[in-house]
């Protein structure tokens, strides 16, 4: 065996023993009825968190804290909000790579920014906020460094410095003190202003896949309560940055949040049974779950639109989270809002192949782009470079002007526009 | 593999008790083994757990058609077919839908290499596969090639183009010094 082989066998051993924790809960069919979703069972209950959360996530909340004499629940809740440089987490080591969570936020972001750097090629033009990594460009700096229009912060003793999103308020980052695993560890979410003071939001022992909604008011991430992470129930808990308060923690996994106005439409569910449940957070108050199917959400020009992928029917939802009207056109995905928030990326079937484009949610019309398996990538409100999704070598590309409705397909090929009819029925 | 059943009890003999029986030793047995198998493959502790019930389940209820020395072949194969259409959706969604990734339960420690296991996760599907069932199960090639329902002729190209990925990326972190032995796959 050779070197790769020897490295190889041992990586893989090393990660598979990871997954221990997900084996610890595996039930044994015969000898126990069937699973009803165990994961998010409460407290060790098999009533599923459904339960825990219909009547009131804030109770619920308080009764698993209870339940599992959580420490941090505490924590958590009382206001944390500080001004002034931040205190530097404890320094361990770690790593920071492009398959983590909160890398992908880069490019979930409405509008272009420039976030971590992956790599040392390209360029970063300051003042664009953007972070070193030691790691990777080792003879620039020693430790996680965050450099924005006024000059370079670093932070001695901690492992990473991750971008979340740049927001009038200023640019938010999570700063790790712990390394290892495939979430963040020992974090701080802190806000750093213009002029580089930083104040910190919030800490959490352990959590991932974090979003700062539209406005910079409120932040969203994964966590887990529990004793430690390995044991812990997920849950989500969206964060106030105001006041630095966790104004809702809702028992289960997190796969996606949209903001409206006052209001974040929270999903979870399980991605491998095709699940989704719908909880309403307002910004003040408490949570509830929603009747509202869907599989996905964004978060578009006047509140939310909400994808029922076992309908195919794209819902409009109000700023407080209720679904106005509903365009059925069979869509079978959607996503990638335009900048303005008024334009919404559709898949849908044609027959047996699918198809891709652009509906207009203003004017209930769907435009399909000119070469199939496109991915948009929004430069613009009407204009979109389109990459197609599942070329092995060369990806062939295309740039769309919506206003024009003309498409440029590489190297020079034109496709007409085509618009056809998809109405709304509501408002 | 078929064993015709009557009235709850097989042709082997078994009682629904002894199936029950039987089961459980395969499920303590088998049942870690599966999850870590299903982490490899998708990457995700939520996804691996529910890849490995939903296969033991399935395989309860067909007990009595599975002989008990091809049933972890059987659950290899289930779970690394199950594996496949997870990611095959995972795939549509992060294409078409700005989700956000879900929640990965924290790791224990830190990871000495990895950047490999960064590596082998890009892998395309089939060579992850591959990799992960040869030198974490340990198969043999006729193995494997049952298990991913192949030929042992794709077997060894999709380990051979798998290898030389690797092994490129592990020469190149060695400053440019190739390490593997000569004849190696």
């Amino acid at each position: 065996m050779d070197e790769l082989e020897q490295r190889l066998t041992n990586v893989l051993t090393k990660v598979s023993e990871r997954a221990d924790p997900a084996a610890a809960r595996l039930r044994n069919p015969a000898t126990s009825p069937r699973r009803a979703a165990s994961r998010f069972s409460v407290g060790g209950q098999r009533t599923t968190w459904l339960v825990a959360v219909a009547s009131s996530v804030a109770v619920a909340a308080v009764a698993v804290g209870i339940a599992l004499g959580i420490p941090q629940m505490s924590r958590h809740t009382s206001p944390s909000a500080s001004t002034g440089p931040a205190v530097p987490t404890a320094p361990a080591r770690g790593t920071t790579d492009g398959t983590h969570p909160l890398w992908a936020l880069g490019v979930t972001e409405k509008y272009a920014q420039t976030f971590d750097q992956l790599d040392p090629g390209p360029a970063v033009t300051v003042p664009v906020p953007y972070t070193v990594d030691p790691q990777l460009v080792p003879e620039l700096t020693k430790v996680p460094t965050l450099v924005t229009k006024a000059g370079q912060i670093t932070f001695p003793g901690s492992t990473a410095v991750h971008l979340l999103g740049q927001r009038d308020a200023g640019v938010f980052i999570a700063v790790t003190g712990a390394g290892g695993g495939d979430g963040l560890h020992d974090v701080d979410f802190q806000l750093v202003a213009a002029n580089n003071t930083r104040r910190t939001l919030q800490h959490a022992a352990a959590a991932s896949s974090v979003a700062v909604s539209p406005g910079g008011t409120m932040l969203a991430w994964s966590t887990w309560l529990g004793k430690d992470s390995q044991h812990g129930e997920p849950a989500v808990e969206l964060v106030d940055v105001a006041s630095g308060r966790v104004t809702h923690r809702l028992a289960g996994r997190f796969t996606q949040v949209a903001w409206a106005s006052d209001t974040a439409l929270v999903l979870g569910g399980s991605s491998a049974e095709a699940t989704s449940l719908a909880w309403r957070a307002p910004w003040t108050g408490k949570g509830e779950q929603i009747p509202v199917r869907a599989g996905s959400a964004m978060t578009v020009a006047g509140g939310m639109v909400a994808l029922d992928d076992t309908t195919g029917c794209l819902q409009k939802l109000d700023a407080n989270a209720i679904v106005t009207a509903a365009n059925c056109g069979g869509w079978s995905a959607a996503g990638h809002v335009s900048p303005d928030g008024r334009k919404v990326s559709l898949e849908w079937a044609s027959g047996s192949t699918k198809q891709y484009g652009v509906l207009d949610l203003a004017r209930g019309q769907v435009r399909s782009w000119p070469v199939p398996g496109m991915n948009p990538s929004w430069l613009g409100p009407a204009d979109v470079l389109l990459t197609e999704a599942d070329a092995d070598d060369t990806p062939r590309t295309a740039r769309c002007d919506l206003t024009t409705d003309t498409c440029v397909r590489a190297p020079d090929e034109i496709s007409e526009g085509v618009w056809r009819g998809a109405a709304w029925i509501g408002s | 593999m078929r064993v015709e059943t009557r009235a709850g009890v097989n042709v082997a003999g078994d009682t629904p008790e002894d199936a029950r029986v039987t089961f459980t030793g395969f499920f303590h047995d088998s049942g870690r083994q599966l999850v870590r198998l299903a982490y490899l493959l998708v990457g995700d502790l939520g996804d691996a757990e529910d890849v490995a019930q939903e296969v033991l389940e399935e395989l309860y209820r067909r007990w009595a058609e599975v002989r008990p020395e091809t049933a972890l072949a059987y659950a290899r194969t289930a779970v690394v077919n199950r594996s496949r259409g997870l990611l095959r959706r995972r795939a549509v969604a992060r294409r078409f839908a700005p989700r956000l990734a879900q929640p990965e339960q924290a790791g224990p420690a830190p990871l000495e290499d990895r950047w490999l296991w960064d590596l082998v996760q890009r892998l395309p599907r089939r060579q992850r596969e591959v990799v992960v069932l040869r030198y974490w199960c340990d198969l043999a090639e006729a193995d494997i090639a049952q298990v991913l329902s192949i030929s042992t002729g794709t077997v060894k190209s999709s380990a051979h183009r798998a290898h030389a990925r690797l092994a490129a990326a592990l020469a190149e972190r060695n400053g440019g010094i190739i390490q593997v032995e000569k004849g190696a796959r």
